[in-house]
C-alpha cells in the first residue's frame, strides 16, 4: 500500500511538471466552455426563427453540451501524451528502475492520469453547463431542472 | 588495500572545482551505510536476441569498497548485462543478485542501487528538480535529499531549468544526481565518461573513487582501458559476451603488457644478427630501429660492446594498456576494421 501511494505521488508529480498537461487541459476547457458558449449564443439568437417542431423538441442541456465531444479530443491527447512521452523521452527506464514492479507502475500511472482527467472533466462540464445555460438566456435551464444535474455528472464521468 | 583506500580518500576530499563545487562531505561516511553485503553476483548469465548471443554464460562477483571496471569493446555485452542487473531486460539464462536478491524484488530500489544510464532518462520538458522530485517520491525519499544531490552535483543553479536545454555534461550530472538520490550502497554506472570533456571526466572519476572509499560497491562500464586504469582497482573484462579476465588492474597490467627494448644503431642488420645469435627475438622496423622482445637493455648493451657495435639508443618501451586490452579482446571483437568478415 505504501509502495502504491508512493508510485501514485510520483506519477502525479510527473503529470503536473510537464507543459503538455497545462496546454491539453486548457485546450479542453476552451473547446468545451468556449464552443458551448458560441453554440448557445447562436441558438438563443435564432430561437424565434426556428420551426415550431424544432422549438418543441429543443433540449437546452444537450445544446449546451454539443461542444463536449470536440473538447474530449484534446483530453484524449492529454492521456496519450502521458503514456507516450515515457517512451519517447526515455523516462521509462528511470521509471522502471525506480518502480521495478511493472503492474504497480502502470496502475499508478493510469490511475493518476484518470483521476486528473476525472476531476478536470467535472469542473469543465459544470463550467460548460453554466456558461451555455446563461447564454441561452430565457431558453436555458438551471441545474435544478429535471435530469440536468444527472446529465452533467454523467457527461463529466464519460468524457474521460 | 589500505594504501588504496587511503589514496582514494584523499582523492575524494581534495577540493576540486569543476563547473560547480564538488563537495563529498554531503555524503554519509561508510559507517552509516546499512550493514548489507552490497555484493553483486552475476551467475551463468546469458542473453540472446533472436539468434544473436549478447551475453554468454557470464559469471563474476562485484565487491564493495572499490571501483570495479566493466571493460569490453563496443558490442561486448556490457550494456545488456547492466540492463539485466537493473531488471530492464530479462536474461535468457542465469541470474543477477544484488545483496542476494533480484533487483525487481527490492522494495525501494533507489535506496539500494543507484544507476547512471548511458542516455539521460529524463523528459526534456521537465525541470531538473522536478525530475528528481518524482523519483524521490516514488521511493519515499525525503524531498530535502533532492536539494542535497543537486548541490552535490553542482546543478543548483540550473535546478529550475528544463532538461531539454542541458549540455551533455549537465545531463550526466543529472544522471549522477539520480543515481545518488537514494544514497545507495551499490552504484552502477554505464559509460559515465563517454563524450565528456576532461573536466567532466575528472569530476566523475573523483566522484566514483570517493563513493568506493566510503565502502560502496561501484561498478562502472567502459570501453576505454586507459580510463579504467586510472579509475578502477578491479577489472572485469568481457568480449562477445564472455568473461575474458577478472583481476586487479595491477594484475592485468602485469599479465598483459609486454615490454620490449628499442635499439637505434647505424648497423641494424649486424645488430639484429648478433641479438638473434644470442637467442633474442628481434624485429627490424622500416625506420631502421630494432625491437627486441623480452630482452634487458643491459644485455643488449653488453652484446653490442662485445662485438664493437655503435649504439645510439637503447630504450625500454612499455606496451600500452590499450595495446594489452586490444590483444586480449582482439579475438572477441565483432567488427574489426579491415578484419575478418
Amino acid at each position: 500500500m505504501r509502495a502504491a501511494s508512493a508510485a501514485l505521488r510520483a506519477e502525479w508529480i510527473k503529470i503536473r511538471t510537464v507543459r503538455s498537461t497545462g496546454w491539453t487541459l486548457l485546450l479542453t476547457f476552451v473547446l468545451c466552455a468556449g464552443l458551448g458558449l458560441l453554440v448557445a449564443l447562436s441558438l438563443a439568437n435564432g430561437f424565434d426563427r426556428m420551426e415550431a417542431a424544432a422549438r418543441r423538441n429543443f433540449d437546452p442541456v444537450l445544446t449546451g453540451f454539443y461542444s463536449l465531444t470536440l473538447g474530449e479530443i484534446s483530453l484524449v491527447a492529454f492521456g496519450v501524451l502521458l503514456i507516450s512521452t515515457e517512451y519517447t523521452s526515455g523516462t521509462i527506464r528511470a521509471s522502471l528502475v525506480a518502480m521495478p514492479r511493472r503492474g504497480l507502475f502502470y496502475a499508478a500511472k493510469v490511475l493518476a492520469g484518470a483521476l486528473t482527467a476525472a476531476v478536470f472533466s467535472l469542473l469543465t462540464v459544470f463550467a460548460t453547463f453554466f456558461t451555455a445555460q446563461a447564454a441561452l438566456g430565457p431558453h436555458g435551464v438551471s441545474l435544478g431542472a429535471p435530469g440536468a444535474l444527472r446529465a452533467t455528472l454523467f457527461a463529466g464521468a464519460t468524457s474521460r | 588495500m589500505s594504501a588504496h583506500a587511503q589514496q582514494a580518500t584523499s582523492w575524494a576530499f581534495a577540493p576540486t572545482f569543476v563547473g560547480g563545487i564538488v563537495d563529498f562531505r554531503g555524503l554519509p561516511r561508510g559507517g552509516s551505510l546499512p550493514s548489507v553485503s552490497r555484493v553483486i553476483e552475476v551467475r551463468n548469465l546469458s542473453k540472446s536476441y533472436g539468434g544473436t548471443v549478447a551475453v554468454d554464460d557470464l559469471s563474476f562477483t562485484v565487491h564493495p569498497g572499490r571501483v570495479t571496471g566493466f571493460l569490453g569493446p563496443n558490442g561486448a555485452g556490457k550494456s545488456t548485462t547492466m540492463r539485466i542487473m537493473l531488471g530492464l531486460d530479462r536474461p535468457t539464462g542465469g541470474r543477477v543478485l544484488i545483496d542476494g536478491e533480484h533487483f525487481s524484488r527490492l522494495p525501494e530500489p533507489l535506496s539500494r542501487v543507484g544507476a547512471l544510464l548511458e542516455t539521460t532518462a529524463a523528459h526534456g520538458g521537465r525541470r531538473a528538480r522536478d525530475h528528481l522530485l518524482w523519483l524521490a517520491r516514488s521511493n519515499r525519499i525525503p524531498d530535502g535529499r533532492v536539494a542535497e544531490v543537486l548541490r552535490l552535483t553542482g546543478l543548483e543553479t540550473v535546478a529550475r531549468r528544463r532538461v531539454k536545454g542541458f549540455s551533455l555534461g549537465m545531463s550526466r550530472r543529472l544522471g549522477m544526481a539520480t543515481a545518488l538520490l537514494g544514497d545507495p550502497p551499490v552504484l552502477l554506472f554505464d559509460e559515465p565518461v563517454n563524450g565528456l570533456d576532461p573536466e567532466g571526466i575528472l569530476w566523475i572519476r573523483n566522484l566514483m573513487r570517493g563513493l568506493a572509499s566510503e565502502g560502496r560497491t561501484v561498478f562502472v562500464s567502459s570501453h576505454l582501458m586507459s580510463e579504467m586504469a586510472l579509475t578502477a582497482e578491479h577489472l572485469i573484462v568481457i568480449g562477445r559476451g564472455r568473461l575474458l579476465a577478472d583481476t586487479t588492474v595491477a594484475g592485468f597490467i602485469a599479465a598483459n603488457t609486454r615490454s620490449c627494448v628499442r635499439i637505434r644503431t647505424p648497423e641494424p642488420e649486424r645488430m639484429r644478427d648478433v641479438l638473434a645469435g644470442a637467442g633474442v627475438t628481434v624485429s627490424l622496423a622500416p625506420d631502421g630501429t630494432l625491437e627486441a622482445e623480452g630482452a634487458e637493455p643491459a644485455t643488449v648493451g653488453e652484446l653490442a660492446a662485445a662485438r664493437g657495435l655503435v649504439v645510439h639508443e637503447v630504450a625500454v618501451r612499455e606496451a600500452s594498456l590499450e595495446e594489452a586490452f586490444m590483444r586480449l579482446t582482439g579475438d572477441a571483437v565483432d567488427h574489426r576494421s579491415g578484419g575478418r568478415r
